[in-house]
């Protein structure tokens, strides 16, 4: 069924928004100060996929929404309470759906058992309530579609319908398309469709408050008019439908593709006073051109989406970076040659720039996708880990619109996952001891996502007891991962979390402890080029930080100048820039300098001597002082010669070629040819700040 | 001639961005470029239809080209001729 194919492909699109709203639907309905619509509107997207789902013949998905949508109603009535039961088995019954679906889409069997396990749990909700909420009807509705097209030797008798379909605003609005339908008609029989607009207003008075389109289908089918009536069973509540009987009976000519398909192997023989019907097959036919009538086709076509390698768009993205620096270039040329003051040029030069900023800009979206799409799955995930250790847990997502590139979508599932499963597992502590401590029974999980210095940082936290230290210490040693009594500061030891097989667990659980897990998580995060932190207070919890680089990504850079090298500073680290007074400043020590911004004293670091560029540091009075954060929240502010402009940069990846620089990100071209630096303020604030602590400790060991 | 690019998806939300797109330019003549549609629905189709009587009453030109063969399939089976989607005014 090649027509099908195509509008099945539209269904699970649909379906994946649909799933999506439902489960946001669901989790909002567990918030207590959710409104009745959110109830509707699960409802709605329950029944929608129901729909669907029938005109398609996906048997186990439409007996498994039906019921599920009895329950959904019945909260919709007020006739059940959600209280945390109900939700659990809702919040399963959302993930059956979602897994049937994808069975669909792959074309394979789903778990009966599952299924059946989870009906029995809804039926158990319906109760008495709604008695022919399933059984008779059931066995009825469920005929999948296929099954209709019966074998033309068994029913010689045809039969014209006329079917006229005036569609509600609310028929589109639920995501289900006249074209479906249609199509489902055209598979039970000859159809020949007619599209009436007449009614449709000009555009500056259209509506879609209002629906006015009306097509009319005459319908040459040996199905009875209960397969019909099927096809319009989800939409008859959103339109206005009249299906009239035509013809009785017309002899028949049997072909011998009938297996195939019914609908072009009737000769037909119309009545006096009936439409003329169509004999020839759609694809034969001649459609006048101007006419607005057509005949449902074989489908030829092909899907108006194109699948791309990923070499492709980054070979793409490459030229456009050549080309953004070229443009670059081109500008000083034309400042050189002291043309700047040409208005078409400037013009010009503008135009080309904006042109270029703007194809990086799709070529990135292209392969960029919100995070909501592994956030999403997470909900799942921790579900799922909830159930296994009998904890209860909550997930809060902040920052889910933020984009990363595709290939980091994909293979961010894993370690998220992992990381999700550890929190629950090791972070949180049961209800039980929580309770002592005085937090609330049920545990908090947090997964956030933002962009910050130019990278993307994931963090997952929990609300947990924290890291016990000395514990970890002490299987290290056991495992024989460290030395007996090595000196470890508390950062060295929650890293030992990361070593290939340590584990902490001293029962293997169901989710985690098996010795796979951080180590795991840890290389997949650097194979993408990012790193993992993590941050632990006893008895308030864990952070993991993923950062992750935008790898594609263009940066928008500050130039600043130390001595004679122009380098890059990310403009996400930048907080702010300043010229330095004696009154911010203050001095600590021999060399030790901080600046006193917003009532915190933060310390100056001179840039080119990190770089190496001067020996000691230079007199604060010429320079200016940029102030940084970096992903940990750590400030300092570093002093640079000057900034002289503020840019995107195409990042050139030094690593192939010359190994890790420390302090040293990335490079980049500039527009005279000469190749700039681009700065890490991350290592060099935390490389710098570790050196000053280490002065500072030995300056007060030797008073 | 003007063009207008018409995005993937033409549903409710679609359409009724189009449509507003649409309005910005009305009286004058207009080529919208289909190439990235991939799906059409219901009422996006009622909305280019309504757009079409609106250029036709103001007599000016409207076009919509570069329909991917996916989507003339479905508007065949909704019962449309593209051809119907046009406005030729003799100049």
């Amino acid at each position: 069924m090649p027509d099908m194919d195509q509008f099945l492909e539209m269904f699970f699109v649909e379906c994946d928004e649909l799933l999506e709203s439902l489960a946001t639907g669901l989790r909002e309905m567990e918030t207590p100060e959710h409104e009745k619509e959110t109830v509707h509107s699960v409802f709605r997207a329950v029944h929608s996929m129901k729909g669907a789902a029938a005109a398609f013949g996906l048997s186990d998905l439409v007996t498994f929404a039906h019921r599920f949508e009895t329950v959904l109603d019945l909260l919709r009535s007020d006739r059940l309470v959600a209280d945390e039961d109900v939700m659990t088995v809702l919040h399963r019954s959302s993930d059956l759906l979602a897994d049937l679906v994808s069975a669909a889409r792959q074309s394979r069997g789903a778990d009966q058992a599952r299924i059946t396990d989870l009906l029995d749990e809804l039926d158990r909700l319906i109760g008495d309530e709604d008695d022919d909420g399933d059984g008779s009807d059931l066995a009825i509705e469920f005929v999948p579609l296929t099954l209709d097209f019966a074998p033309l030797d068994d029913s010689p008798a045809t039969t014209t319908y006329k079917i006229i379909m005036v569609p509600d605003p609310e028929l589109y609005r639920t995501g289900n398309d006249p074209a479906a339908l249609i199509t489902a008609l055209a598979q039970l029989g000859d159809a020949s469709v007619t599209l009436n607009a007449g009614n449709v207003p000009k555009l500056s008075i259209w509506s879609q408050e209002e629906a006015r389109l009306k097509w009319e289908v005459d319908l040459n089918t040996a199905a009875p008019l209960a397969d019909i009536h099927q096809i319009f069973e989800f939409v008859v509540d959103c339109c206005q439908l009249e299906i009239t009987q035509q013809v009785d009976e017309t002899p028949h000519i049997a072909t011998p593709d009938i297996a195939e398909q019914p609908k072009n192997a009737t000769l037909s023989m119309p009545d006096a006073d009936v439409v003329p019907q169509n004999v020839e097959h759609g694809r034969k036919a001649d459609t006048p051109p101007g006419a607005t009538t057509g005949h449902v086709a074989q489908s030829a076509g092909q899907a108006a989406t194109i699948r791309v390698s990923l070499d492709r768009v980054d070979r793409l993205m490459n030229m456009i970076g050549e080309l953004v620096i070229k443009e670059a270039m081109l500008y000083q040329v034309v400042e050189t040659a002291g043309f700047t003051e040409e208005p078409d040029v400037v013009t010009a030069l503008e135009g080309i720039r904006q042109l270029a900023g703007d194809i990086q800009e799709s070529v990135m979206s292209i392969r960029a996708q919100p995070l909501k799409l592994v956030f999403q799955r997470m909900h799942r995930i921790l579900r799922e880990a909830a159930e296994a250790t009998g904890k209860k847990v909550r997930l809060e997502t902040i920052g889910e619109n933020t984009e990363v590139d595709k290939t980091m979508i994909e293979r961010l599932i894993d370690p998220l996952t992992h990381m999700i499963r550890n929190s629950i597992d090791h972070g949180l502590e049961d209800a039980l001891t929580r309770q002592r401590r005085g937090k609330s029974m049920e545990g908090t999980i947090t997964l956030s996502a933002a962009h910050r210095s130019g990278r993307v940082q994931i963090e997952v936290s929990d609300d947990g007891g924290g890291i016990n230290r000395e514990r970890v210490r002490q299987i290290a040693e056991e495992r024989g991962l460290i030395a007996q009594g090595t000196t470890l500061s508390p950062n060295e030891v929650d890293s030992l979390l990361f070593l290939p097989g340590f584990s902490s667990k001293e029962e293997v659980s169901a989710l985690s402890g098996r010795g796979v897990g951080l180590d795991v998580v840890r290389r997949e995060i650097m194979s993408l080029g990012g790193r993992v932190m993590i941050q632990s207070k006893e008895g308030q919890g864990t952070t993991f930080s993923i950062a992750l680089p935008l790898t594609l990504a263009v940066l928008e850079g500050m130039l600043i100048q130390l001595r004679d090298q122009t380098m890059v500073l990310p403009i996400t680290a930048v907080q702010e820039t300043l010229r330095p007074t004696s009154a911010t400043l203050h001095g600590i020590g021999k060399h030790g300098r901080v600046l006193s911004n917003r009532g915190e004293l933060i310390p100056i670091i001179d840039l080119a001597c990190a770089f190496g560029l001067r020996d000691t540091p230079a007199e604060l009075d010429g320079g200016v002082l940029i102030v940084v954060e970096t992903d940990t929240h750590k400030r300092a502010a570093l002093h640079v010669d000057g900034i002289f402009d503020q840019r995107q940069v195409v990042i050139k990846s030094l690593e192939e070629n010359y190994g890790r620089v420390p302090g040293v990100s990335a490079a980049t071209i500039l527009g005279d040819g000469k190749i700039a630096l681009i700065i890490d303020p991350e290592e060099i604030v935390l490389s710098s700040l570790s050196e000053h602590s280490r002065s500072a400790m030995a300056f007060a060991a030797n008073g | 001639m003007p063009e207008l690019k018409l995005p993937e998806v033409l549903d409710q939300r679609g359409a009724q961005i189009v449509a507003t797109q649409l309005l910005d330019r009305l009286e004058q003549d207009l080529v919208l470029d289909a190439t990235d549609v991939r799906r059409l629905g219901g009422a996006g189709l009622e909305m280019l239809i309504s757009a079409q009587h609106q250029w036709q009453e103001d007599c000016k030109q409207f076009e919509i080209r570069n329909w991917s063969p996916a989507i003339l399939k479905v508007l065949e089976v909704m019962g449309v001729d593209p051809q119907s989607l046009r406005v030729e005014v003799q100049k």
